[in-house]
């Protein structure tokens, strides 16, 4: 079944494009395809190649994060190899007939890693230091943090900026469109 | 209004305003003073809540006669003597600020006796510029500072002193929280002649928990968990209350770093987030805590009263903090009644410090490399390989890919040395685009009457209008660009050209003939870059397309070059056929003059010696003849 338009199923292309091509982890904190330890996103981008979202990486956590470090981090192994499958997805057309474009495999050169590395950091020090609340899409060069539930009930926990349990939003990291823009440029050739 | 320099006593009466804001700070500042001298035994004497006087009276090293004015002086000090230091501050104090505020708004006595000086002297800063006065004086080993009238020149501020006993109560909590920083060192507070605490100085480590208790109550240490922890460079000692002996207010909210006393909104986070769930949200933990770290892991310069400091790693320092609480927390309570923490990888010190993680502070790299005490920053380790790339990092992923492949082998494995050498042609713009930067310092003048050629207009946007040898001719722009981009195609020939992929693929229409054509050189188009399938005998699919040819139409580009390679119908295609309709695709089809004049010098520098050769086979002369008849005959 495909649906009319994609607001209450967001993932749904990224579900299709996963179930056509045999990926197997679903929402499992390990790669799409465990054995060739390939990630797959779906970049839905305008006809002229330009991303039209940020493009959700993985849920951010919120506790259980001392001695995090961006080597060992969830995020860091997600990003490790990733194939890319644009997908022109103007709203305007009609979700059975976008057009998949060339999807192209990659992995973040060490100045991609750099740039994701510092945004991390900078995101999980306010985090672990109680600063959850006070991140918004600004932070960030490349790498955000946004609140990510299907619905403003669904909290989980975190520690407040005095060190005391509370409940909020769960979030999670997105990239932002410049940054998928340029792995556009990079890879593809865009007219 | 004129410009002037504040004198002394004022400029020093506005720095007070910032250190000394009632008596407890002024006792603050000068018992810091003494342990920084060393002392054993504190002797704090207060009349009147300190209104009336703070003396404070220690046995520390002494100030020798010679330096009693300076000590008076603001800016003076004997803690820190360059910036190094600063960066490194192992003393309580170092700003040279305390004396002076303190005197330019009481009426100050400094009496010292160094133990190597025979007599005692004593120094009083007066008037206007504070002019010090020296007068001998009888006194023990060690110093006295007596402080009288405390804001007696300073009204506005003597309005803000509350009464007697709430000031003492100030003073009573300053002295307590030093005191439990000290067990080494004896404090006597007295209170208008009456000994209100003595806190006598233990040497033994099994004694510290009596200080502790007489400073916090018996009941604090009944309550609570001795904790001591040391990982790597830092070390986390005390004693944490338990749960149950939570507070209604933080009254009980001791923590030190290295000695000094501190409100730190990071070490009070990583402990209450320690306690997590086991107490009630409206309360507070009671806990005494020292932690001890290497003085340059830390920025004491933040904060005037210096209660918080900035930690080079805050993080890691937030959760060894809250690891070493919590585990202590958990060892002792049932944890199995918080399901929530138990997912929490917290069983053991999960702080490893990691060799080459990333930049924790971008700004990191201006320290390290001198610093002693690297190894304890293999944690934030740069990557400092590709740091001074940072400014700009997109389009120097590539062409840095190339210096470093070898070691960097994970991502587009067929980047080999040659594609990253193409790449970086294909970054560098294909005609003049950038060139102009520097198209000052050309030999192409326009009206250069030495030079041999002279560019003199664009016509068409195809031809160039030109003066060789003072010969005028005509030249075809895009046919020496051609012989240009001829040479640098020939050059890389036997290197494949890099291709990229499009995001869509493009169909295009052609004759049956160019199918099959298609069809049959299909490894040689893809040698150069073009990746076609056949669809139909009329149509073409095109998936991938030279780097080079970034900025040209696909359909239209494929269409010229089909159209040049076609022509050789029958013949066998050598290279140079291939190099030179490659070659037309690279070139442009319309110039201006800017682009021209680019394009000529260019020209010159890749054809050398054969310039002036493809000039004149690429233009004709221009015979103004029959013009010249015409205007001789108009007149």
């Amino acid at each position: 079944m495909v649906p009319k338009n994609l607001t209450r199923e967001k993932g749904w292309i990224g579900l299709l494009l996963e179930q056509v091509l045999g990926a197997s982890a679903g929402s499992k904190p390990e790669p799409d395809f465990p054995h060739l330890g390939i990630e797959l996103k779906s970049l839905p981008i305008s006809m002229q190649g330009k991303p039209l979202e940020t493009t959700f990486v993985c849920v951010a956590p919120l506790t259980g994060l001392v001695g995090a470090s961006w080597k060992t981090s969830h995020i860091r192994n997600k990003m490790a190899r990733v194939l890319w499958v644009p997908v022109i997805s103007e709203r305007h057309i009609p979700i059975g007939e976008r057009i998949v474009g060339t999807p192209f495999i990659w992995s973040p050169s060490p100045e991609e890693e750099q740039l994701l590395a510092l945004d991390w950091q900078e995101l999980t020090d306010m985090i672990v230091l109680g600063e959850v609340e006070n991140i918004s899409g600004k932070h960030g060069q490349v790498l955000q943090l946004r609140p990510k539930a299907a619905n403003s009930q669904a909290k989980t926990q975190a520690f407040n900026k005095h060190g005391q349990p509370f409940r909020t939003l769960p979030r999670g990291f997105y990239l932002k469109t410049s940054f998928t823009q340029m792995l556009l440029r990079n890879h593809l050739r865009i007219d | 209004m004129t410009i002037e320099i504040l004198p002394a006593r004022l400029a020093n009466q506005i720095a007070a305003g910032e250190v000394v804001e009632r008596p407890s700070s002024v006792v603050k500042e000068l018992v810091e003073n003494s342990l920084d001298a060393g002392a054993t035994t504190i002797k704090i004497d207060i009349e009147k809540g300190g209104a009336k006087r703070i003396r404070i009276s220690d046995n520390g090293s002494g100030i020798v006669k010679d330096e009693l004015t300076l000590a008076l002086s603001r800016h003076a000090t004997s803690k820190i003597k360059d910036l190094n230091d600063l960066e490194g501050i192992c003393s309580l104090g170092f700003r040279g600020e305390a004396l002076a505020s303190i005197s330019s708004v009481a009426r100050l006595t400094l009496t010292s006796k160094p133990a190597e000086q025979e007599s005692a002297w004593q120094a009083i800063a007066e008037g206007r510029d504070m002019a010090v006065a020296l007068q001998p004086a009888a006194h023990p080993n060690g110093t006295t500072i007596d402080v009288v009238d405390l804001f007696f020149n300073t009204p506005a501020r003597r309005k803000f002193l509350r009464t007697e006993k709430t000031e003492f109560t100030h003073i009573e909590e300053v002295i307590k929280r030093i005191a439990l920083a000290r067990f080494d060192v004896s404090f006597i507070l007295s209170h208008n002649q009456k000994v209100i605490k003595h806190f006598k100085s233990v040497n033994n480590k099994s004694l510290y928990a009596k200080r502790v208790a007489q400073i916090c109550g018996q009941k604090f240490i009944e309550h609570s968990l001795e904790i001591d922890c040391q990982h790597g460079d830092l070390q986390l000692s005390g004693w944490v209350g338990l749960p149950s002996f939570a507070r209604n207010q933080n009254d009980l909210s001791f923590s030190y770093v290295n000695g000094r006393m501190m409100r730190d909104k990071l070490i009070n986070h990583a402990i209450r987030q320690a306690y997590s769930n086991l107490l009630p949200a409206d309360t507070y933990p009671a806990f005494v805590l020292f932690l001890v770290l290497d003085v340059r892991e830390v920025d004491v310069n933040v904060h005037p009263a210096k209660h918080e400091v900035r930690f080079h790693q805050g993080r890691y320092i937030h959760d060894f903090i809250y690891s070493v609480c919590h585990n202590a927390l958990s060892e002792n309570a049932n944890l199995g009644l918080l399901p929530e923490l138990e997912n929490q990888p917290s069983a053991t010190l999960p702080l490893q410090p990691e060799s080459s993680a990333v930049n924790y502070k971008q700004d990191n790299q201006l320290e390290s490399p001198e610093n002693p005490h690297q190894a304890t920053r293999d944690y934030i380790k740069p990557l400092t390989k590709v740091s001074d790339v940072q400014s700009e990092p997109y389009q120097g992923s590539k062409q840095s890919s190339q210096n470093n492949h070898s070691s960097y082998t994970h991502s587009n494995n067929q980047v080999s040395r040659n594609a990253a050498q193409a790449y970086q042609t294909l970054m560098t713009p294909l005609s003049g685009e950038t060139l102009h930067v520097e198209s000052a310092a050309v030999s192409i003048h326009q009206a250069d009457e030495n030079e041999s050629l002279v560019l003199a207009n664009v016509i068409d946007e195809k031809y160039a209008v030109i003066t060789l040898h003072n010969e005028l001719r005509l030249l075809a722009l895009n046919k020496i660009e051609q012989a240009v981009k001829f040479l640098e195609v020939k050059n890389r020939w036997q290197h494949n050209f890099v291709s990229q992929p499009l995001l869509l693929p493009i169909k295009i229409s052609l004759t049956q003939a160019q199918v099959a054509f298609v069809e049959a050189q299909t490894d040689a188009l893809k040698k150069m870059g073009i990746v076609a399938t056949v669809l139909t005998k009329n149509s073409i699919q095109v998936r991938e397309f030279p780097a080079l040819l970034r900025n040209k139409d696909v359909n239209l580009s494929v269409n010229n070059l089909l159209t040049l390679l076609c022509l050789k119908d029958g013949q066998e295609l050598t290279n140079s056929d291939w190099q030179q309709a490659f070659a037309s695709l690279l070139s442009a089809d319309s110039y201006d003059n800017q682009q021209a004049k680019n394009l000529l010098r260019l020209s010159q520098q890749q054809l050398n010696s054969t310039f002036e050769q493809q000039l004149r086979l690429n233009s004709v002369l221009i015979d103004l003849t029959s013009s010249i008849t015409t205007l001789t005959n108009a007149t």
